[in-house]
């Protein structure tokens, strides 16, 4: 009999056995998009991609842009749990059972994406029954394979003894196939000492094993595109790019993912503002790097000034996928100052006229009403003297300083809430990182080498099983966090006692060294 | 000039780390002797291609790049241990870094400009360097070159000389038996340092604040060194990720190089009690990293073009790992990453020797590394090596030699003689206690209800 504590047992098992009302909402809601999906794909397995808009030259689109971007979610869980484990980060206790299930769960969906995106679904085991050793495909089949399932084991070894813990703890009145189900992921765990000392072992092992995997998946999916000779495609630098991006990506959907659990079950003292503040910085850093990649990549484009690779570049500078660039630029702008001005404005900020939320708002739709103008301006005849050069620029540079205008009005807002503003930056970075796959992919697919260039809009189709599959993984996510506890109590626990015991005693400060870093837990590398 | 009270916080290593400071030995003055005469061999060799012209070089066309400019990349890359080790880790709050900043920095101050000399001793009119300014144009990435590392020279100067400020201060105090010139350089870079809390505070939060800056400007520095080569058509330079591939690479090298810097210092100063073992445990563990990750971006690099198998771009392709720079390429993968990795992984725990030698391991692959980088597309161009037969080698010579060699003694010297001139390892920052509390009375009265210091 596993005893918890009783703060545990109310806030983390108690929900485990209720239903309210707002879950089964919830459910039927994505139940219902999920049929709409599933309703749009079977149309398509009948009638063939051609209800899709992809066509020659466009053969990868809407669904090999969810696939990455599915894949890159699922780094959430692994590279971060798995980094901040082999670490050491005491910080991470609360939040590793939620990055992990992301892991999980988007690689579930990430893959289905592949499925749909193929003519003949059927012809899937293919890649592995003709498959060659050179083709990165395979490379691909193989390491997803592979990371998916020790993202699963990595789920699942610290679930056992949580699982032994609401085993031992069921209320009374459990429904019996829950309590079996509790029974059996046990696996007849008791909690005796050896048994902790080799979870604590095979868990340290996987740590480091699975960080390598992690980084292989996402730069073999890069190199499906690099290793073409597609102009845009073809770019040394997309292994680093794609995993950094998809560090990033994980680090966003990590920040709605907790961001939501802590709301929906009232988890602020186990997720408190320390996880915030640490993965903040974590994301800062990210971004930068981020940024950083991007403009190497567009800049060794630009100079070089190759006759097929150019087009490419232009046509997401300023040609038609300009305003999926701009915005891509834009959220993670956006998103790197949401979390950085809260550090830079000083406490007595909101005082001043400069830094109010209603001063952002005027600005924000001061720069929209400017935008709109410069959009305008070519279409309207009336707005026809206008049209220079100097006026142009002029209003550019307007909209610019009153965005800026608004980042510093919103900063004494952002500082207040600080969990909202990770929340928003979360939203603003999945968002730009959809973006980002898109204007990788589509932009190469559009311009070809050889064929005339081709345009591509979603159809109707795309659009829905795009959102049926976002739909089926938040509820995938909802759905096992109504049967599991989201924040591992075991590890909490733990937590705890290590808290206490270092209030206790005055040791000098340790060295780093010596326990940190690649060696956690008494496991010998 | 100065207070006698002023406040030196408390090191129970002062006298271990300030006792280099107060002799010079028989063994530097001939250590000294043999790299000046190892310069003035540089300095003769110099002047012959002065005299001479760039012919008494091995490079000609299309060779317009050499030994020169790979001795530039690894120059500048070495600068990046300091920063590295200093800005990076101090914003990381990675409290281990303290004793090795110093050295660390040391090494960045000391590289740099031998990085630049480089450029200049690449010139064939070197006194039109200015021209690049005076001519320059935004959109030439030797513009950015020269700008970020110029700056870099000069903030890592500033940032160097802040963090060595309160024990030029100290070494005023103590020092009371150096020569008089000595003294009187101390007193006058002191700059009237009483080590007041507020003093403190200040430096802590300047140096806070320039370690973001200098964070940046390491990144800038070498990404713009690598776009150098990058941002041409050349097969095998026009890659996206050089500029990732050539900053891991420098903080790699820098970091060996720490390790090296470190082990020799603490053997020739006795400071085994200062600098620990454990220290270089920490580097090990940043270097195992390093390692992994500059093989992944190799693999990266090299996988991208192998499957592209442009035609342009499979001529030097296959020039390093087949042809004429084979040997080198494979001896530079053994020595940057297979011997390293395992003497890193298997030998290196605990065991400063072993880890020196994979170091200097490390920093002679990297500088074949940058050789290899930029020679192998030299020699296939687009066009020329096809209408210029037999055109397309390139064999340094002597005078390339003797000068690369004098740069480096040149930089051990300036190293050398710094250990001997200043503290290399902090004292105030490894001192046991900068508090406010245990510091003695100031000398500050209170003036009308104004609080006045001094």
């Amino acid at each position: 009999m596993l005893a918890i504590d009783a703060r545990d047992k109310e806030k983390i098992v108690a929900p485990l056995f209720r239903t309210p009302r707002a879950f089964v909402l919830l459910v039927l809601i994505l139940s219902a998009l999920i049929a709409i999906g599933v309703a749009a794909y079977v149309r398509q397995v009948t009638l063939g991609l051609g209800v899709t808009a992809m066509d020659r030259p466009v053969y990868w689109s809407t669904y090999m842009v969810n696939f990455v971007f599915f894949i890159g979610i699922s780094h959430a869980g692994t590279l971060i749990s798995a980094i901040l484990r082999v670490t050491g980060a005491e910080w991470r206790r609360p939040i590793t059972r939620v990055a992990e299930a992301i892991t999980v769960f988007a690689l579930m969906v990430g893959t289905l994406q592949i499925v749909i995106d193929m003519g003949r679904p059927d012809r899937l085991p293919f890649t592995l029954l003709y498959g060659r050793l050179q083709s990165p495909i395979l490379w691909d089949i193989v390491s997803v394979t592979v990371y998916f399932l020790s993202s699963i084991t990595y789920l699942y070894l610290p679930l056992m003894p949580d699982a032994a813990i609401l085993r031992d703890n069921c209320p009374s009145d459990a429904p019996a196939w829950q309590r079996k189900l509790y029974i059996v992921l046990a696996l007849g765990w008791r909690g005796n000492h050896e048994q902790w000392v080799r979870l604590e072992k095979a868990i340290a092992v996987l740590a480091v094993l699975i960080i390598p995997v992690a980084v292989s998946v996402h730069s073999i999916i890069s190199w499906i595109l690099a290793t073409t000779v597609q102009p845009g495609w073809h770019s040394t630098i997309f292994g680093p790019y794609f995993v950094v991006g998809a560090i990033f990506s994980g680090i966003g959907a990590l920040f709605l993912a907790m961001t939501g659990v802590r709301k929906a079950l009232g988890l602020e003292s186990y997720i408190g503002l320390r996880q915030y503040r640490n993965l903040g910085l974590l994301f800062i850093a990210m971004n930068a790097i981020w940024f950083y990649f991007t403009y190497a990549e567009h800049l060794g484009i630009a100079t070089g000034q190759q006759v097929e690779e150019f087009p490419v570049l232009a046509s997401k500078l300023w040609g038609s996928f300009a305003p999926t660039f701009w915005v891509m630029a834009l959220a993670m702008v956006a998103a790197f100052w949401v979390l950085v001005a809260p550090l830079l404005v000083p406490a007595g900020a909101a005082k001043v006229a400069l830094f109010r939320p209603r001063l952002a708002l005027a600005s924000a739709s001061t720069a929209l009403i400017l935008f709109g103008i410069l959009q305008r301006i070519p279409m309207a005849p009336t707005l026809a003297a206008l049209d220079t050069p100097n006026a142009t620029t002029a209003a550019w540079v307007g909209v610019i300083v009153m965005l800026m205008l608004a980042g510093l009005g919103v900063a004494p807002w952002l500082k207040a809430r600080p969990v909202t503003a990770t929340a928003i930056a979360g939203g603003l970075v999945l968002a730009g990182m959809w973006l980002e796959r898109w204007n990788i992919i589509l932009p190469t697919m559009t311009h070809p080498r050889l064929i005339p260039y081709a345009v591509y809009t979603p159809s109707l189709t795309e659009i829905l099983i795009t959102v049926g599959s976002l739909a089926l993984f938040t509820l995938l996510f909802v759905v096992f966090f109504k049967f599991f506890p989201s924040v591992s109590i075991w590890e909490v626990a733990e937590g705890r006692v290590i808290e206490e015991a270092r209030s206790k005693i005055v040791v000098p400060a340790p060295e780093p060294s010596e326990a940190g870093w690649l060696r956690p837990r008494r496991f010998k590398l | 000039m100065h207070l006698a009270t002023s406040y030196h916080p408390q090191n129970k290593h002062e006298d271990t780390i300030l006792s280099p400071l107060r002799r010079i030995t028989f063994v530097d003055r001939w250590l000294w002797a043999v790299l000046l005469g190892v310069m003035g061999l540089g300095a003769y060799a110099y002047s012959r291609q002065w005299v001479f012209g760039l012919g008494v070089t091995g490079m000609n066309r299309p060779v317009y790049w050499g030994v020169y400019i790979t001795n530039f990349v690894f120059f500048i890359g070495l600068a990046h241990s300091g920063t590295f080790i200093s800005a990076i880790l101090r914003l990381a709050g990675a409290g281990w870094r303290k004793p090795l900043t110093r050295a660390a920095e040391a090494i960045t101050l000391f590289s740099l400009p031998f990085g630049v000399a480089s450029i200049l001793i690449d010139m064939g009119r070197p006194d039109r360097v200015l021209n690049v300014i005076f001519y320059g144009r935004f959109q030439s990435p030797l513009l950015w070159d020269f700008t970020a590392v110029s700056l870099y020279l000069f903030s890592s100067v500033v940032f160097f000389y802040l963090s060595l400020l309160p024990d030029i201060a100290l070494c005023r105090d103590r020092l009371t038996e150096a020569p008089l010139w000595q003294q009187r350089v101390y007193g006058f870079l002191a700059f009237g340092w009483q080590g007041r809390p507020e003093q403190f505070h200040r430096l802590e939060r300047v140096l806070d604040g320039m370690a973001i800056f200098m964070t940046m400007l390491v990144v800038t520095v070498h990404t713009v060194v690598s776009w150098v080569f990058g941002m041409t058509v050349q097969p095998g330079w026009h890659t996206a990720l050089i500029g990732p591939f050539f900053l891991l690479g420098a903080i790699f090298s820098g970091t060996a190089a720490v390790v090296i810097a470190l082990a020799i210092l603490r053997r020739v100063y006795h400071m085994q009690e200062v600098l620990t073992v454990s220290l270089f445990n920490s580097l090990r563990k940043l270097l195992i990293v390093f390692t992994l990750g500059w093989l992944y971006m190799m693999v990266a690099e090299h996988l991208t073009q192998f499957y592209g198998s442009l035609p342009d771009e499979m001529e030097v392709f296959w020039q390093k790992f087949t042809g004429a720079f084979a040997p080198l390429f494979w001896l530079m993968f053994l020595i940057v990453f297979v011997l390293p990795l395992i003497i890193f992984v298997f030998l290196g725990k605990n065991r400063i020797g072993w880890m020196v030698a994979a170091s200097v391991l490390i920093n002679v692959g990297m500088w074949l590394e940058r050789f290899l980088v930029i020679v192998p597309t030299e020699t296939r161009p687009r066009l020329v090596s096809t209408l210029m037969a037999g055109m397309g080698n390139y064999q340094p010579t002597w005078v390339e030699g003797a000068i690369t060699a004098s740069l480096f003694a040149g930089m051990v010297l300036l190293y050398a003689v710094f250990t001997r001139l200043f503290p290399v390892v902090p004292i105030w920052e490894t001192a046991e206690a900068v508090e406010a509390e245990t510091l003695p009375a100031r000398p500050r009265r209170s003036l009308f209800g104004m609080r006045r210091s001094r």
